[in-house]
């Protein structure tokens, strides 16, 4: 066995560091770490939604005080409606939806109450329905982006509802866009075996068509129908896959479709509409033939506002699990008429001050005449005496006026009986009546 | 009073901080932690430019992974009506939710391409090989080191499905399709694998189950027999340099280092650094989340996850037709060619030719061909994988990456 | 020397820091990880519920089944106690006198308009809510109530308890 050489030389101190940088990259990374933790800890205080919340304490603390803003507290807020499996953290940011009296335009849009027509909420209460069953987006999102599903800069949201938000009507034209006419399309998710159904104009106008064209002559729709063109009961849940956007778009020359050398996904962007299904059908509601040139389905001639109604009903066609207890209260045409109180889908230039006489004669006439006091005061020479803001105030909020308004606590001392606008009133409807005031009371 | 206070202070911490040699030797012995070094190490097998430290970054990344995932297993829900849910709670509504998803997401990433650049330092150092040493088994470690690798691709995978997503659920069609085209047993492999036939609760809970205890646990067991091999090898092959030097009558004195203190120090120095570049990409990039999983429509285009897309690829382009006859891509790039790979990769250990001198040496010139041959597939499978990525838009077809078409939404 | 010395001291204050951010980032990414298991939002029924607009509460006992809650006004002044058996879960049963009755009970004379009887095994409970026969151990919870801010109406929250003489005044 050949000796072993002498270790000792070899061996060295304990104490002798081998590696002398290391310790210092050790900190270096620490130091790295411990920055980038405080960045982690940053994020997680201060998430997008933090600021909307603390404003909205401020703004409860300004109008109604110290006690009031104490119930307002900070994180993340939700409804979580387990019969239909949704979680609405859209309450996060938007916490002033069930308060009374902030209903005002001087209000962010973001903490105003939410606008009950003729009383839609009472009848959709929030605890039951959240806020994406009707609004669409993604009620598990807690910032802007993601919650509203805005796909920016080629990022897209993964996320198959979109938020049927009043930008969104814009781009399809819409002229009536700041009333949110998409969200019709999901009261009739629901309500689509309803004959009508007061406040949703473009489907009413759809069904209607739907029956004077006859298109169950050639489509099963709602469970019965023909079979020469497609089954239409879930046309709403198609994927976006399933529609051939590559397709030749065709042009009608002679009456004959003739290939346009555009695809048709060409001719949707050509005419600056969103690239999407629903504008897949806008295109086939003008001109089936457009797209399927052998189809048998006429041109019926379609004006913009039935295409869009069309195209929307259409969409409403979706399969869903609905619980019995959703299922909606099936009224009488009578009753459905009664109850409807919305306002057309044309812009309300036309006859306002008619219109508004027509719905002062419904609701105020129970208490109020022109010329003599009844119930409530006379209201010759109104607008002499109060402001025009006052007024409108008054006819869409008299309970909170009464509790917070000197004037109009003063004139409930004065008359003892609370003012109540029997059906509720919508602003439209509101402003039209303050519009026939105006002439009327002179 | 302080005096004790020290006494007891060194009695915990001595193991760590040796005052003298025979301190350092008995550390490794009297501290569990320790127990795994020798009491001194080779310093040429610690040097940075030999191994990477890849092996022990892996390990390290695996630790991540543990501790992030068992606090995940106190969040997530594994049934295919909450497990969706469930990840969109620790995305926005769970404290620092999306730092834990985000941290076990980007290690596994990075755990399967640090196990797969240490396989491949292994081989171009041909540390599969024992010198002239007859005591030496590393042909065996290099084995279980392949199987460690399938494990980590594995894990991987069966964690890939658990978000129940979009992304998960035809990911992981895409990868079981291919395990059905294996001849004979395929449909058999996928029936058990699932549960059924087709992705749905059985498949999520097994898949779960095979995640948290069983193939971790398979890998713990491996990972302990490959470090005990390590060290009854005598440690990282480039120490059979020196003992080959040695027999051949030159006298060589290996430089030694204390394992206790400087490369327990060494170790910590590794931890830090995976744990600084893993918590810098999870702060600053999100973990993707897509639409809730449905098998009635497919993204376009579904993908396999990035370590198997040189599969999606190979069988995209070897589902040949040549007049009536189709040659069945799944097969052949799917199970044949990855096989015959895998196959050779493992046995490479026992039938590679290279003399000794070869051993623990980057590039010996002994063993170019196999080195080109090697680096040739490793380029191609990476090529692969890039070209799946960023070149494969809509319908699997070819666009540059910054022209990939635009598809329609809904509204 | 004393160059030396500065520079041990800077090196054993690095050393130091370095430790300390080394360890503190690990505490604290733990501490973070902690902090996660602790809920931020619950799938549960909410404890603190709106019931309705106080002007619609009548005089006397009112129950809300949805919350198993009794609660009572007298003249402007309402409070709320839970209507679940403190034995096994039963729901009690609201026992009106119709008069003040004078009753001695465990030594103590008290004068109530009303009792609760739970239906399954039997125990009793005072107007205050006090057990004084059956199984239950414990009388039964009262809760407190507020006027809610945001829609003036009248809610309990059920995640605490107050003494049995606790009431709202109404405005």
């Amino acid at each position: 066995m050949e000796q072993k050489p002498q270790a000792k030389q070899s061996l060295p101190d304990v104490k002798e560091d081998p590696f002398p940088y290391d310790s210092w990259i050790i900190y270096g990374f620490a130091v790295i770490s411990a920055f980038l933790l405080g960045v982690a800890i940053y994020k997680e205080l201060n998430p997008e939604y933090i600021k909307y919340q603390r404003e909205f304490k401020a703004l409860v603390e300004r109008k109604f005080g110290k006690d009031a803003a104490k119930s307002v507290t900070f994180g993340v807020k939700q409804i979580w409606i387990p019969a239909l499996n949704r979680t609405d953290r859209c309450i996060t940011c938007h916490m002033g939806y069930e308060w009374k009296g902030l209903e005002g335009e001087d209000i962010p849009l973001v903490f105003r109450t939410h606008p009950n027509p003729n009383g839609l909420m009472d009848k959709h209460p929030f605890s039951k329905y959240g806020c994406t069953t009707c609004h669409g987006g993604q009620g598990f999102a807690t910032n802007i982006r993601e919650a509203h599903v805005i796909h920016e800069g080629g990022k897209k949201v993964r996320w198959l509802e979109p938020l049927l938000s009043a930008e969104k009507a814009k781009e399809y034209g819409f002229k009536d866009w700041q009333r949110l006419p998409l969200t019709e399309i999901n009261c009739n998710v629901c309500h689509r075996y309803d004959d009508s159904l007061p406040g949703t104009h473009y489907i009413n106008l759809a069904k209607r068509l739907v029956e004077e064209k006859a298109c169950k002559t050639c489509h099963v729709i709602n469970g019965e129908g023909g079979n020469i063109g497609p089954n239409l009961d879930y046309e709403g849940s198609k994927m976006p896959e399933m529609f051939d956007m590559r397709g030749t778009y065709y042009e009608i020359r002679d009456g004959q479709p003739v290939p346009s050398g555009r695809k048709i996904e060409d001719e949707i962007k050509r005419r600056g509409l969103p690239f999407t299904v629903f504008s897949w059908h806008l295109l086939h509601f003008e001109e089936p033939r457009s797209i399927t040139p052998t189809s048998s389905m006429p041109n019926f001639g379609f004006t913009d506002e039935e295409k869009l109604a069309l195209t929307m009903l259409v969409m409403s066609w979706k399969k869903v699990d609905l619980p019995a207890e959703y299922i909606p209260v099936k009224r009488s045409t009578t009753q459905n008429a009664q109850m409807d109180k919305s306002p057309s889908a044309q812009p309300a230039s036309a006859d306002l001050v008619k219109r508004g006489e027509e719905i002062y004669k419904q609701k105020c006439t129970a208490c109020h005449q022109i010329e003599k006091k009844l119930v409530g005061p006379a209201l010759k020479g109104l607008f002499e005496r109060r402001k025009e803001d006052w007024i409108l105030s008054i006819i869409l909020n008299p309970d909170s006026m009464i509790k917070n308004d000197p004037i109009a606590k003063e004139l409930y001392e004065e008359y003892k009986v609370p003012m109540i606008v029997p059906g509720g009133i919508t602003q439209e409807e509101a402003k039209a009546v303050v519009e026939y005031l105006k002439t009327a009371t002179k | 009073m302080k005096e004790k206070l020290y006494q007891v202070w060194r009695a915990l911490v001595w193991t760590f901080d040796p005052a003298d040699r025979t301190e350092a030797g008995r550390a490794v012995t009297r501290n569990f932690w320790l127990h795994w070094f020798p009491p001194r190490a080779t310093k040429a097998s610690l040097a940075w430019s030999y191994s990477f430290w890849l092996g022990t970054i892996s390990a390290f990344l695996f630790l991540i992974l543990t501790v992030t995932g068992v606090i995940l297993m106190f969040l997530y829900v594994p049934s295919v009506e909450r497990a969706y849910q469930s990840i969109k709670d620790l995305e926005y509504a769970v404290s620092f939710g999306w730092l834990l998803r985000n941290m076990h997401r980007w290690s596994a990433h990075m755990m399967v391409a640090a196990v797969f650049l240490h396989m491949v330092r292994v081989f171009y150092t041909g540390a599969y090989k024992n010198g002239m040493s007859h005591m030496a088994r590393r042909e065996v470690n290099w084995v279980v080191g392949i199987i460690l690798l399938l494990l980590t691709l594995l894990l991987s995978f069966s964690g890939y499905l658990l978000p129940w997503d979009q992304l998960a659920i035809w990911a992981v069609t895409v990868g079981t399709q291919i395990a059905r085209s294996v001849p004979v047993i395929g449909d058999e492999i996928f029936y058990v694998l699932a549960g059924g036939t087709r992705l749905d609760q059985n498949a999520l809970i097994r898949f779960y189950t095979l995640h948290v205890i069983f193939l971790p646990l398979l890998l713990l067991i491996l990972f302990s027999y490959h470090m005990w091999r390590v060290r009854k090898d005598e440690g990282l092959a480039v120490v059979e340099q020196f003992n080959i030097a040695r027999k051949k009558g030159e006298a060589v004195q290996p430089e030694m280092v204390f394992s206790s203190p400087w490369v327990v120090r060494r170790i910590i120095l590794v931890f830090m650094g995976t744990f600084a570049w893993v918590l810098f990409l999870s702060v600053f990039l999100d973990s993707p989340l897509e639409e809730p999983a449905s098998l009635e429509w497919t993204p376009n285009p579904a993908k396999a996850p990035w370590y198997f897309l040189w599969l999606q690829e190979l069988v995209a382009i070897t589902t040949i037709r040549i007049g009536g006859i189709t040659l069945n891509g799944g097969f052949i790039g799917g199970v044949l060619i990855p096989g015959v790979l895998a196959a050779l990769l493992t046995i490479w250990a026992f039938i590679d030719k290279s003399p000794a001198e070869a051993t623990g040496v980057w590039f010996h010139k002994s063993r170019l061909v196999q080195n080109l041959v090697f680096t040739f597939f490793v380029l191609v499978i990476v090529g692969m994988i890039i070209f799946a990525m960023y070149f494969r838009g809509p319908y699997w077809g070819v666009y540059w990456p910054w022209a990939w078409p635009e598809l329609p939404e809904i509204i | 020397m004393k160059e030396k010395e500065l520079r041990e001291k800077r090196r054993e204050f690095l050393k130091n820091l370095g430790r300390i951010l080394g360890y503190g980032t690990l505490g604290g990414l733990f501490a973070g990880f902690g902090r996660s298991l602790w809920p931020n939002i619950l799938y549960e029924p909410p404890k603190r519920v709106r019931l309705l607009d106080p002007k619609n509460l009548a005089e006397g006992m009112n129950y809300f089944p949805d919350q198993r809650l009794f609660v009572f006004k007298r003249g402007n002044e309402v409070w709320a106690v839970s209507a679940v058996c403190q034995h096994l879960g039963c729901t009690v049963n609201f026992v009106p006198f119709g008069e003040k009755v004078k009753k001695k009970i465990l030594g103590k004379d008290i004068e109530e308009e009303w009792e609760f009887h739970c239906p399954c095994h039997g125990s009793k409970y005072t107007q205050d809510g006090d057990i004084y026969e059956g199984p239950a151990p414990r009388g039964l919870p009262f809760y407190p109530l507020e006027i809610d801010p945001a829609t003036g109406y009248l809610m309990v929250d059920m995640s605490r308890e107050v003494k049995k003489d606790w009431r709202l005044k109404l405005s």
